[in-house]
């Protein structure tokens, strides 16, 4: 079973977890290295969008996990996305009314922000419109 | 009145002497001995513990076998209280993550204690409303705050309990606190130690520059801090002190 170390590449120094993790096969590992990245940028994606994870394989690099994708949702991203483009509808329509609206535009926006740093900040609506982030901000 | 020495547990210490002779008769002292549980989430709660020292950790299991949402209690704070006084089961598990001595009592002799005295009900409220403030920020600082702060604040909080720079903790231990894998923690503190703030060996921390690690350690130290040192600012039995709204809207020096 080999040994599997890290090493994170933040631009300043790099940083590296020699203890490692045992793992059976290098697809387990690169799962882990998943989710280490998404708990590394959790909170700050705007600042973590440029690192790295590099996975060594008994002392052999195999693989860069880049951060910034590691945050992409894990359950149906059309699904989300709908709701999302849904709330950014109502909100440019003008149909924003009580706490829910509110709550669902504020949820809407962090996703928003999410896909930002991680996609092409294009979107298109259910009606067909073109999304850029540029006006949206 | 305070007439308890300030070695032991706070709460015993805070104690008037009329009171404490409430207490003395069902005390017991005992070792805290690492990796002890002292409850565990559901069980009814069968003793009260006010640790002398030490570090006792109430965490949230996980069927998977994890856990995490950890409260520290060190000889600031009581483990089982609620629990005792509600008649009710454990809220949490309760393991002693740093050894020392502790005092305990048991359920139904702390709920005979709280019967007896208005005061010592007041008391036990403000501790049980200090522990609360800890889960709710807790709570929130796992969900808003990034990896390396959430670590700063609990290497802040640990030693703020044990004393000294050393937070004879593992990494693997910080991670379960934290709810998260120990390679983050590892690669998370490691960006400290290069900030040159922490170092860290087999087995333990050190702090090496606490300025630093309050810096990069996030809102939620200085505000459970300032919730603490209010709810004890005052005696138990004396009136009730400003708005804590007051206290915790204060901007940090």
């Amino acid at each position: 079973m080999p040994l599997y170390t890290f090493e994170l590449q933040d631009g300043q120094h790099p940083v590296g977890d020699e203890t490692g993790v045992w793992f059976a096969d290098r697809e387990r590992a690169l799962d882990h290295a998943h989710r280490v990245a998404r708990e590394l940028m959790s909170a700050r994606e705007v600042q973590t969008r440029t690192w790295r994870l590099d996975v060594y394989e008994d002392g052999s690099r195999v693989e860069q996990v880049p951060c910034a994708h590691a945050q992409l949702p894990q359950s149906d991203p059309a699904d989300r996305r709908g709701t999302l483009l849904r709330h950014i509808e109502r909100f440019q329509a003008g149909h924003v009314g009580g706490a829910g609206d509110h709550a669902g535009i504020a949820g809407a926006g962090r996703a928003f922000a999410r896909q930002t740093v991680s996609g092409d900040g294009r979107w298109q609506t259910h009606h067909g419109r073109q999304l850029s982030i540029a006006k949206m901000l | 009145m305070t007439a308890q020495p300030s070695d032991r547990n706070a709460f015993l210490a805070e104690l008037s002497a009329t009171d404490y002779e409430l207490f003395r008769p069902h005390l017991t002292s005992f070792a805290l001995t690492v990796g002890e549980r002292l409850q565990d989430l559901g069980v009814p709660v069968e003793q009260v513990v006010f640790p002398h020292g030490g570090l006792v950790a109430l965490t949230m299991p996980l069927r998977s076998g994890g856990g995490g949402g950890a409260i520290l209690v060190g000889r600031d704070g009581i483990v089982g209280a609620v629990g005792a006084a509600a008649t009710a089961p454990a809220m949490s598990d309760a393991e002693v993550y740093i050894g020392g001595r502790g005092a305990r009592i048991s359920a139904s002799a702390f709920r005979y204690v709280l019967d007896q005295s208005a005061t010592v009900r007041r008391l036990a409220a403000r501790y049980a409303a200090a522990l609360m403030v800890q889960a709710h920020q807790t709570a929130l600082c796992n969900a808003a705050h990034p990896v390396e702060a959430r670590i700063a604040r609990w290497l802040l909080e640990v030693v703020d309990r044990s004393g000294g720079f050393d937070v004879p903790l593992t990494q693997s231990t910080l991670a379960l606190m934290l709810g998260v894998q120990r390679t983050t923690v590892n690669l998370a503190a490691g960006r400290l130690e290069a900030a040159g703030v922490i170092t860290c060996r087999r087995g333990y921390m050190r702090i090496l520059r606490r300025e630093q690690l309050e810096r990069h350690a996030c809102e939620c130290y200085r505000n459970v801090r300032a919730y603490v040192s209010h709810v004890h600012a005052v005696p138990a039995a004396a009136a009730p002190p400003a708005p804590v709204a007051e206290v915790l809207a204060r901007k940090p020096a």
